[in-house]
């Protein structure tokens, strides 16, 4: 039997990486926005269809109510939404009316007998658990777990529903993360900061590492939540990553950290503990002084 | 008076959990604690009661061995602390939701107050799913927050951006650690917690539904795929040399 599968996404490129998470059922999902979404940016992805739940809140998750009526209405097995911090809040809310059982930023996902099988990180991202859910179920994907699906080319039909209104949330303003704070999750190329380092100061040599490998800079934990030198830092709590390549220096690699790195294509490490965890965890390390290596790596690279 | 309801989780901690060379996981040497991201919120819900002139409560949902949980709880401020026991239920996302919203319910609470994810799970579900069970509004992310007549005005770290909201009560929010500090409880506030009442309720009574059709099928110790290739050389300069040309190769330059 097919599964019927919906999927919500905050933007075109979380949609097509669920396109790829749906392929596992052989079905070809159906698409729900809200709000002030645009279907025509979401039109040629490959869904059978796009409902657009309308409305004057500009609080996707705001309309959870009226996506899970939808979805009761539609007969749907399936509810599948990329993890960004949107989409995870929604499909916990439509779990919530559904009262039906939800995984959380699985990273594997197949189809049993009547059943849905999915894989996710727990522990800080030391053990995997794998789950089974018949009946109803709703899955977050981790972003970057899957590949985001090339377009099909067919435009999909729109179907528009009044979304209704919940102004119990009203937003009053929004602002920018920080000055000049940079998004990590959409940098190609990452050089990670740990305890290594001692002073503010010395981070200048991780800058100029960077800007050589035309790379952002980012932190682990520590630096952002105790030092304050970085307004986010990468790890479990904090962004999870996906980029070209990542290359750290002084950092140790707790799971906490590591977890937050798994979908990165390239892990390079320098670290002076030859017993530092980041080292089962890398491509490619070096065990030494990140200053000394740096200053030698700096003329390899220009 | 409006109580606010804090969940506070009994967790095996995960710094203790050992991952076998057969990819096996042994949780034997795992101690118990209360999740480490709790202890914020416990304090965010002491702060908010006060501001909102109510009680603060701790909801513990899990075995009868997660009673320890409330001792620790009660030391960070709270008023009193409850144990929901689910026996064998546990006290998973879909578990923990539903005890918070009966909780809530019976008191006639009107804020529930959880951290964003638990440090054994991180599913982060248990606040949207509470509020998708009262049909509150739920606030996720909050990194700052002050209360103010029947509603909350909150910030919250959203994807790209800082949101400022309000929010009627009642109301679900969740917090980030960076929303407030979890102060060392005083050997004062240790001692008060004493003569706090901390009581015990049965998951059966309060209509907590098992989850029975999700199973976890296999839990094992996380691989890595990585290749763990160490680059060596006499020098730092024969090391940079030969990084150099692999970044190269792996055409990431």
């Amino acid at each position: 039997m097919m599964t019927k599968i919906h999927v919500y996404a905050s933007s075109p490129e979380l949609a097509a990486e669920a396109i790829t998470a749906a392929a596992a059922f052989g079905a070809q999902p159906a698409l729900i926005l809200t709000g002030n979404q645009n279907p025509a940016d979401f039109a040629e992805l490959g869904f059978s269809e796009i409902v657009h739940l309308t409305g004057a809140n500009p609080l996707p998750e705001c309309y959870a109510k009226q996506i899970a009526t939808a979805l009761r209405a539609d007969d749907s097995q399936l509810f599948l939404v990329p993890g960004d911090l949107t989409g995870r809040d929604i499909a916990a809310r439509v779990a919530g009316y559904l009262g039906c059982p939800m995984v959380s930023e699985a990273f594997d996902l197949a189809a049993g007998p009547d059943a849905i099988q999915a894989s996710r990180l727990t522990y800080g991202g030391a053990v995997v658990q794998r789950q089974q859910i018949t009946g109803r179920a709703v899955v977050s994907i981790a972003p970057g777990a899957f590949e985001a699906a090339a377009p099909s080319g067919a435009a999909a039909p729109v179907k528009t529903i009044d979304g209704g209104s919940d102004d119990r949330v009203t937003l009053v303003a929004t602002h920018p993360k920080e000055q000049g704070a940079v998004d990590l999750t959409k940098a190609d190329k990452v050089v990670c900061v740990g305890m290594g380092f001692s002073a503010k100061e010395e981070l200048d040599t991780a800058y100029r590492l960077a800007k050589a490998l035309g790379a952002e800079v980012g932190c682990t934990r520590p630096l952002a939540e105790t030092n304050h030198w970085f307004p986010g830092y990468i790890g479990i709590s904090g962004d999870q990553i996906a980029p070209k390549l990542y290359f750290s220096l002084g950092v140790s690699g707790q799971v906490q950290h590591t977890v937050g790195i798994r979908g990165a294509k390239l892990v390079v490490a320098c670290s002076k503990d030859a017993a530092a965890p980041i080292f089962q965890n890398c491509d490619y390390g070096v065990v030494g002084d990140l200053f000394e290596l740096t200053e030698a790596l700096l003329p390899q690279l220009s | 008076m409006t109580d606010v309801i804090v969940g506070c989780k009994w967790v095996l901690d995960e710094a203790d959990v050992r991952v076998q060379a057969d990819q096996s996981v042994d949780f034997s040497l795992a101690k118990s604690k209360i999740s480490e991201y709790d202890k914020n919120a416990i304090e965010a819900a002491v702060q908010l009661a006060q501001q909102l002139g109510g009680k603060a409560v701790g909801v513990t949902a899990g075995p009868a061995t997660a009673k320890k949980a409330l001792t620790e709880a009660l030391t960070r401020g709270l008023d009193e602390a409850v144990l929901v026991d689910t026996g064998d239920a546990g006290s998973s996302a879909q578990i923990a939701a539903q005890v918070l919203a009966a909780e809530a319910r019976e008191r006639g609470a009107e804020l529930i107050v959880v951290a964003e994810g638990s440090s054994d799970d991180y599913a982060r579900q248990t606040p949207s799913r509470a509020g998708a069970i009262l049909d509150w509004p739920v606030v996720t992310a909050v990194s700052g927050f002050a209360a103010a007549e029947g509603q909350l005005k909150v910030s919250r770290a959203a994807d790209d951006a800082v949101q400022e909201l309000t929010v009627t009560l009642p109301a679900v929010i969740s917090v980030l650690p960076e929303a407030c500090d979890a102060p060392i409880p005083s050997l004062k506030a240790a001692l008060a917690a004493k003569k706090k009442p901390a009581s015990e309720q049965s998951g059966a009574d309060l209509g907590v539904t098992p989850v029975a059709n999700a199973t976890t099928t296999s839990v094992t110790g996380y691989a890595s795929e990585r290749q763990c290739v160490l680059v060596e050389g006499d020098s730092m300069a024969e090391k940079a040399a030969k990084l150099a040309a692999i970044l190269k190769k792996e055409g990431v330059l």
